[in-house]
């Protein structure tokens, strides 16, 4: 372990964003400690596929700073590959798109390896390991195209579990993934946080799904609403309305799944 | 060496023409080096860059006749020039990769009529760079095409892992800490090379039939990179070789008629393609 790692994995400390008209975030801090599984919600356009963008640097923001382990992010990648991603998949590949899914989760290798450097045996081996957890193996040789959206979402989840990464970050990665597929992901995702200590970020709309299976959770419209331990927060009825809007609808189907 | 030129001289039909033989060796390295550019080109949705650097290329080769310098090296000069602007274009937001392209194809194009008419329109083979003309390439043109086409192919070997990773989603590239902005200058430099090597043989107005065809027609029936940049190589090599072929002995302009061959292979293999699949 190293000195800087004591303190929080990520901190966000006020964040100002727009893309130019409507403020899209407004003074929005967060912690994300190491060994959390925080869920991030919001309804859709709050903000959470945006403030995602900022901690990468895929972003910058008007105003604020972004803090990886300690140290001030200055540009996107500067962590490598102790960060993994699994970006909002907004489109499917539709068009002839050749890559296979292995090739797609070896990608995920890449980062790890130097410049010139080839991948080897172990990149090979983390990338069936991948491929296994999330029940794509058979599927390793199709192309990304001839695949259904929730296969796709899938592979690039394979994708982030191959890199190894210390953190990740996804981003409404259970979307179009069917009820079964989704359990046993939310279980891998359990057991890496808790046996092997990875820090994980997940954004959700669906509170409902994720409130089960996180560890904390913070809430995002625009402003940060509340963050804290999982029962505090899906407990405290006016955060999650001022996040939702509707409280009868959130309380409805917060019952649904409990 | 010279046993094996002797050789080739007794050779039956145009591979016993030494100028053949020469125009045979660059279509074979443009063959190869085109469809690999371009492989990376259709799946990041820059298919028409390859027409906007041709059309940059040919500035050069204006430029490079007004100057009096080598006009290869003019148009390379200015392929790179454009490629890198487009680049630049594309990359800080301020255009849509399509709109860049077109911006500086138009220029390319507009500069290098000017050019050319202030070098002196008459005393030059303005066709043969529009259209291509393999069948004067000298030998010092032959080496410096094969060294761009090696220096293409070198360049996609070395760095082929982060173009995969780039290939598939740019933005978890840049995110993992790749060098996502040298990636695509070096892409941008690639396909300058490329479009001044496949200028030579099919001309600045034909550069992107020979870097997307083949491409286009690989799409089809290949799965995963490796084997896209393999199908469209060798769909572009064959067509090459037939259409130079086909072009001696029908007395018609070879960069036309590789460009038929090219369209005829992307129609045989969608017609496959379109079979095997129902
Ligand atoms: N590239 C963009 N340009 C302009 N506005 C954008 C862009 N991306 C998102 N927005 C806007 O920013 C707001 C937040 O979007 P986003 O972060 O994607 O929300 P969420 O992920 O919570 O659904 C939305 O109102 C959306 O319309
Ligand atoms: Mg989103």
């Amino acid at each position: 372990m190293r000195a800087e790692d004591a303190g929080p994995v990520l901190s966000l400390e006020d964040i100002h964003f727009s893309y130019g008209g409507q403020p899209v975030l407004e003074a929005v801090s967060l912690r994300l400690e190491r060994g959390m599984f925080l869920g991030l919600i919001g309804p859709n356009g709050s903000g959470k596929t945006t403030l995602l963008k900022i901690a990468l640097g895929l972003l910058r923001p008007q105003q604020g700073t972004v803090r990886w382990f300690g140290r001030p992010l200055v540009r996107p990648g500067q962590f490598g590959a102790r960060i993994a991603y699994v970006p909002q998949l907004s489109q499917a590949y539709v068009r002839p798109f050749p890559i296979t899914v292995r090739e797609l989760v070896l990608a995920g290798r890449v980062p790890r390896r130097g410049l010139l450097r080839p991948l080897n045996r172990a990149d090979r081996d983390a990338v069936d390991r991948a491929l296994a957890a999330v029940g794509m193996e058979d599927r390793a040789e199709a192309r990304l195209s001839d695949l259904s959206g929730g296969q796709q979402q899938r592979a690039f989840i394979a994708r982030a579990l191959a890199a190894d990464a210390e953190v990740l970050l996804l981003d409404e990665p259970m979307a179009g993934i069917d009820a079964a597929a989704q359990e046993r992901f939310y279980d891998l995702l359990a057991r890496l946080q808790r046996e092997t200590g990875r820090t994980v970020m997940m954004v959700s709309h669906d509170l409902a799904a994720i409130t089960g299976r996180v560890t904390h959770l913070a809430c995002l419209n625009r402003r940060l609403i509340c963050q804290g331990p999982v029962t505090d927060v899906a407990g405290d009825p006016q955060a999650l309305s001022r996040t939702f809007g509707d409280l009868r609808l959130i309380a409805h189907s917060h019952g649904e799944a409990s | 060496m010279d046993g094996l030129l002797q050789a080739a001289a007794s050779l039956p039909g145009p591979l016993g023409l030494d100028f053949m033989q020469r125009a045979y060796l660059a279509g074979l390295v443009a063959g190869v080096a085109a469809p690999v550019i371009g492989t990376f080109l259709v799946l990041r949705r820059l298919s028409l860059l390859a027409d906007g650097l041709g059309h940059a290329a040919f500035a050069g080769v204006a430029g490079a006749l007004l100057l009096g310098a080598n006009p290869v090296l003019g148009a390379l000069a200015a392929a790179v020039l454009g490629s890198l602007g487009i680049e630049r274009l594309r990359s800080a937001g301020r255009a849509p990769g399509d709109a860049a392209v077109a911006i500086y194809a138009s220029l390319g194009l507009g500069a290098g009529l000017v050019l050319a008419r202030l070098a002196g329109a008459g005393n030059i083979d303005l066709f043969g760079y529009l259209f291509g003309s393999l069948v004067t390439v000298r030998p010092g043109d032959a080496a410096l095409l094969a060294a761009m086409g090696a220096l293409v192919v070198a360049g996609v070997a070395a760095f082929y892992k982060e173009l995969l990773a780039l290939v598939v989603d740019e933005e978890t590239a840049l995110a993992s800490g790749l060098p996502v902005a040298w990636l695509n200058r070096g892409l941008a430099v690639l396909a300058a090379v490329t479009v001044v090597v496949a200028m030579r043989v099919v001309g600045v107005l034909l550069v992107a039939a020979l870097m997307v065809l083949p491409v286009t027609a690989a799409l089809q029936v290949a799965r995963g990179l490796g084997r896209t940049l393999l199908y469209a190589a060798a769909f572009s090599t064959a067509s090459v070789l037939a259409g130079l072929t086909l072009a001696y002995y029908l007395d018609v302009p070879a960069g036309a008629m590789i460009v038929v061959t090219c369209a005829a292979a992307w129609a045989l293999v969608s017609a496959a393609a379109g079979r095997r699949a129902s």
